[in-house]
């Protein structure tokens, strides 16, 4: 791929003895949205932290737009790439709006106030988090938290984008403590974005989320990239048995008499 | 009016901001007004308002009043709203830095570090270097303090930095270790003291504003307003860092270097405050979590109005502090722990809830 806004070489990431990234090499390509799946300790987490400069590689580096990814200044970075971390635990007592505004405020140093006032309440209404802005963060549930750091994330971008043309939007286990239709919302919104050329990479449990939503999947497995590729290509029995060690069978329903429901995405798939 | 709390803890939208900020500057303004003239007109000789305006303009030069005024009182007055607002901007500081609500310069060990600093000059000071305390005793303690107050920070900054990351944890529980060292070094300090230095130490480590003069409230001005006027242009990264360090960072925050900074400032604005009226406790708490529960927690407005409300605070106590008990003064210390540690509890069981 030419287009790669973000390309990492041979990561490897050590903590004391253990290898939790061993030998990573990706791309991420602007319009295309990455999922990485893997079982718990694969090193999802971990290689998100490397890609958004938080860690630093042991061995091996990331190139961000032609550039070494450590030598960006963090005001730089936060204008190219917004990430929305696993756990949103805010420790002051700071209102819906203020959360969602910190990534407008941070990175749009030159926007007026009215402006940035629009771009938080598009984020906020993006997020279908608008009824809630007045409240106070602490008073929320896991799930709506959840929206208000995407409606964060999303105020970022849209501020970022008037400095940065070419955006990243990492999000880690996004869809976690969200019901069905948030969840959808959320991968949804975060498509558009792959649509309008953000490269999008996410963490995601969910096979089926995963399958759903992304243009490319990664497999991750004890630091390794077991396989990389399009959905129907990489979800195979063989591999996903072995990888989430279950014997499981891609597209067959549940034995006996269970109900099942698979959510399917509702915007078609970007065409690129 | 709208743009405070309501009582379901909800809050006007961020876009009345400017509004709001020239609001509660404005009322905190008035209320700081209204405690300096109070200050200045009562203790053991009431003064009449009117006629402190008047000795302010000049009149009355020769009288005992303007005495009074110019040289006791206003003075005194200036190092209460100087030292309240730097402990009360301090407790702010800490709080965002470390993600702790409850944080304060007597728990991290701050106080501790600069107060033992402080002791070490009033005591071994005389012993060690008797002409040069004499001369600069007035900027020795402060800076003593600072630097006890640095060290202090810097250890525990040490002491929980892995890898380049604080942990915010480790930092507390050390703060109480070094807290804990700190003390028992100054209560070492206390029983090598002769009788005037003991007399000198225990009253100062209880507080009190009673020693104020022009040449300290200068210190303490030439000391404690860089602080005041650099501490705002750290609200964004402190407002970021609320989130977390690591989302602080994605937000472009320089995490590292802002937090040098603010533990800088926090040293200092604690090391001047001790050092000049002794580590008076609670105002670091009281006033920051105020200005949170009424008008929100954004650290563009809470920075200046915890130094407004802080000054306030301590030149109220310092009001009681000088009539409750007169013409006897009763230590600023014990006055801040007996209302604000009550205030405190009070807080915390109907508020924390807040805060998660």
């Amino acid at each position: 791929m030419t287009d790669a806004i973000l390309t990492a070489e041979s990561l490897t990431y050590r903590a004391g003895s253990s290898v939790l990234i061993a030998d990573a090499s990706l791309e991420l390509a602007g319009g295309r949205m990455t999922i990485v799946i893997g079982p718990n300790g694969a090193g999802k987490s971990t290689l998100l932290k490397l890609l958004t400069g938080e860690l630093r590689a042991s061995d091996g580096g990331v190139i961000l737009l032609g550039g070494n990814l450590a030598a960006f200044q963090p005001w730089r970075l936060a204008c190219i790439r917004a990430v929305m971390p696993q756990s949103g635990a805010v420790s002051l007592p700071f209102t819906v709006r203020e959360v969602a505004g910190l990534g407008v405020d941070g990175v749009g140093r030159s926007l007026s106030r009215g402006e940035k006032s629009a771009l938080i309440g598009r984020a906020l209404e993006t997020a279908d988090v608008s009824h809630l802005a007045s409240r106070l963060i602490g008073t929320l549930s896991g799930g709506e938290r959840q929206r208000v750091h995407f409606a964060r994330v999303l105020g970022q971008l849209a501020a970022g984008r008037t400095v940065a043309e070419r955006q990243i939007l990492f999000l880690d286990e996004p869809t976690a403590n969200l019901d069905l239709r948030h969840q959808l919302d959320l991968l949804d919104a975060a498509a558009r974005l792959a649509g309008e050329g953000v490269a999008v990479v996410a963490v995601i449990h969910d096979l089926n989320l995963a399958a759903a939503y992304a243009d490319d999947l990664i497999v991750l497995n004890n630091g390794k990239i077991a396989a990389r590729g399009a959905p129907a290509k990489v979800m195979t029995d063989a591999l996903m048995s072995e990888v989430f060690r279950l014997d499981v069978k891609v597209g067959a329903p549940p034995p006996g008499n269970i109900p099942f429901i698979v959510p399917s995405r509702r915007a078609a798939a970007p065409q690129i | 009016m709208t743009f405070f709390a309501r009582r379901d803890g909800r809050r006007e939208d961020r876009d009345s901001s400017r509004e709001k900020f020239i609001a509660t500057i404005a009322i905190l303004s008035v209320a700081c007004l209204l405690t300096g003239l109070a200050s200045i007109a009562l203790g053991a000789a009431a003064i009449a308002p009117a006629r402190i305006v008047l000795i302010l303009q000049g009149e009355f030069a020769q009288s005992a009043d303007a005495m009074i005024v110019l040289n006791i009182r206003l003075p005194r007055t200036l190092l209460g709203f100087l030292i309240g607002g730097a402990l009360a901007l301090s407790g702010a500081l800490l709080q965002a830095l470390f993600r702790n609500p409850l944080a304060d310069p007597g728990v991290v060990g701050i106080s501790a570090g600069a107060a033992l600093a402080a002791a070490a000059a009033i005591v071994l000071g005389d012993r060690i270097a008797a002409p040069l305390m004499s001369a600069y005793s007035v900027w020795a303690l402060p800076i003593a303090a600072f630097l006890g107050g640095l060290v202090a920070t810097t250890l525990l900054y040490v002491l929980s930095t892995r890898l380049g990351r604080t942990s915010i944890a480790t930092m507390l529980l050390a703060g109480i270790g070094v807290g804990s060292f700190a003390g028992s070094l100054t209560g070492l300090l206390a029983t090598i003291s002769d009788d005037r230095q003991l007399r000198d130490l225990t009253f100062w480590l209880l507080g009190s504003l009673g020693g104020a003069n022009w040449s300290k409230a200068t210190v303490a001005a030439a000391l404690i307003t860089p602080v005041f006027l650099a501490a705002p242009f750290l609200a964004r990264s402190l407002n970021a860092l609320a989130l977390g360090e690591a989302e602080a960072f994605h937000l472009g925050v320089r995490v590292e270097r802002d937090k040098r900074i603010m533990i800088a400032l926090a040293a200092l604005a604690v090391g001047v405050g001790v050092a000049l009226a002794g580590p008076i406790g609670f105002i670091g708490i009281v006033a920051p979590h105020l200005i949170r529960l009424t008008v929100g927690a954004d650290h563009r407005l809470v920075l200046p109005a915890s130094i407004f409300l802080g000054g306030s605070l301590l030149v109220l106590a310092d009001i009681l502090a000088r009539t409750i008990a007169a013409p006897a003064e009763t230590p600023i210390g014990i006055l801040t722990g007996l209302i604000g540690a009550p205030f405190f509890l009070w807080l915390l069981s109907t508020r924390m809830r807040h805060f998660e």
